[in-house]
């Protein structure tokens, strides 16, 4: 009968209805969100090495930034893109904004707009400190090109909200996507085009190096280039923005989210032992 | 004819970017320019005949109304009102970007997010250690799962460390191998599609 009862319970258990499930996640994630723990977040020695090289640019130098990426990997990478223009801010770094995703102009312009909103930010001028080239059409391999010979030409000279660009001394001042006029580039990438294409297309045959803010699904993939050399540094998910919050010791973001994807982890950790107790239990019935 | 200018032309232009990527009048002579500007205005017609496309098989499912024909009807109609409104306004236009902004990245974030429920329902009636394998992986994933979050270092730790040293050596290691492969495939393919052995492209056949 005691048998019968626990059998019961874990067929029972193997087919709880999956509202359930996804209830107790939304619980989860809001009451965290709600009342965050603030977990400890230990910090990675890529996303110091990425720190350090932003560190190294000159001041009044220039840096270039490309989001590769669109609404669904904002979380983990808009917080990075947010996080370095602050460094930048915080260096006397002037920041040229662009995107190889057609989306990514928006996303840009969001972590733009998220930036300026802190006061401590006012000072910055949009077109002298910051400019946001947006997307253009024609495939990552022919726009980055074209960038690397023209930025006015490849841009037809305006920016993501079609402003000219002869209006603003960053848009005219950056003449080519080249070392001769950009410090330091970064890629926010979440799939194709990304890393790959500006490394091919504007790092190795221009020299320019860059860097990579990619999530962590694809931290190996583009571990490989780091290690290689290739990518001179990079964030690494949204842990990674995370760290970089720390460092710059302004939290954002990602450091919030940081409590929600440990409790997500440990939900999900949870499911696949429950799940398979549950399966061992009945699979002879 | 219909087979073989195809062919002939994807021979030459893949030709013309070997020519002027490996050899010095290539360069000088900047074919390479020349074909990628060929290839932005191709894309832009490539969207034309996209649009085309998409009307023609839409406004069939309509016309005869098949199963599910209103959502054809509701795609044809968003994607000429904003034809129009753009084309009236600019992309950059007021209406044309509120809709965009309050429309496509609100959806595209919550569809999205719904991942994550289907995650955690995948986790629990799919991962199961059925061979020595899956148990394998299934450590594999628990380890760098909690270790690349905070948690990790809380219950134990080390944790994130071994989690990290885990998506480093091994992963790293077995992720170069396959972006090498990878490329030697591309490669590969890309000398079949220039001596015409690779057709695919032709309509679904492979020669050679």
């Amino acid at each position: 009968m005691e048998r019968d009862n626990e059998q019961t319970f874990w067929h029972k258990m193997l087919a709880i209805d999956r509202r359930i499930l996804y209830s107790i996640i939304f619980v989860f994630v809001a009451y965290i969100v709600l009342f965050p723990i603030g977990l400890p977040v230990p910090i990675s020695a890529h996303t110091e090495n990425f720190y350090s090289t932003v560190e190294a640019i000159p001041e009044g130098g220039i840096i270039w930034l490309d989001c590769a990426f669109q609404e669904g990997s904002w979380g983990e990478l808009g917080p990075m893109v947010e996080a370095t223009m602050r460094h930048s801010f915080n260096n006397n770094i002037r920041v040229v904004l662009s995107a190889m995703w057609e989306l990514g102009g928006r996303m840009a312009a969001f972590a733009l707009d998220n930036v300026l909103e802190d006061p401590a930010y006012e000072w910055v001028e949009y077109g002298e400190d910051v400019i946001n080239l947006g997307f253009r059409p024609g495939g990552a391999a022919a726009v980055l090109r074209g960038a690397t010979r023209d930025v006015y030409e490849t841009y037809a000279g305006v920016d993501h909200d079609g402003n000219p660009l002869d209006d603003y001394t960053l848009g005219m001042e950056v003449e080519r996507l080249h070392p001769d006029y950009v410090d330091f580039s970064v890629v926010y990438e979440s799939g194709s085009p990304g890393g790959q294409d500006w490394l091919q297309y504007v790092t190795e045959p221009t020299g320019l190096p860059m860097g990579i803010g990619i999530i962590a699904m694809s931290i190996p993939s583009a571990a490989a280039f780091v290690d290689a050399g290739q990518y001179e540094a990079m964030i690494p998910g949204g842990t990674g923005a995370a760290e970089y919050e720390l460092l710059l010791d302004q939290p954002g973001e990602a450091l919030a989210a940081q409590d929600v994807l440990s409790v997500g982890m440990l939900y999900v950790t949870l499911l696949i032992i429950l799940g398979n107790i549950a399966w061992v239990a009945t699979k002879d019935d | 004819m219909r087979k073989e200018l195809p062919l002939l032309l994807t021979t030459v232009f893949g030709l013309i970017v070997v020519f002027s990527k490996w050899f010095y009048l290539g360069e000088v002579w900047g074919l390479h320019d020349i074909a990628e500007s060929w290839v932005l205005i191709s894309q832009g017609f490539a969207v034309a005949i996209g649009a085309a496309s998409l009307t023609r098989i839409h406004g069939r499912n309509i016309q005869r109304r098949r199963e599910d024909w209103p959502y054809s009807l509701v795609l044809l109609v968003c994607m000429y009102f904003y034809i129009i409104l753009t084309l009236y306004q600019t992309v950059e236009g007021t209406e044309a970007r509120w809709i965009y902004d309050a429309y496509i990245t609100p959806v595209g974030s919550a569809l999205f997010g719904t991942i994550a429920f289907y995650i955690t329902s995948a986790a629990y009636r799919v991962f199961r250690v059925r061979t020595r394998e899956a148990t394998v992986l299934m450590i594999f994933a628990v380890v760098t799962m909690l270790g690349m979050a905070p948690i990790g270092d809380v219950m134990i730790s080390g944790w994130g460390d071994l989690a990290r040293w885990l998506q480093d050596v091994p992963v790293g290691a077995v992720t170069r191998g396959i972006l090498i492969a990878g490329y030697i495939g591309a490669l590969a393919t890309g000398m079949r599609i220039v001596l015409g052995l690779e057709r695919a492209h032709l309509g679904g056949f492979t020669g050679g």
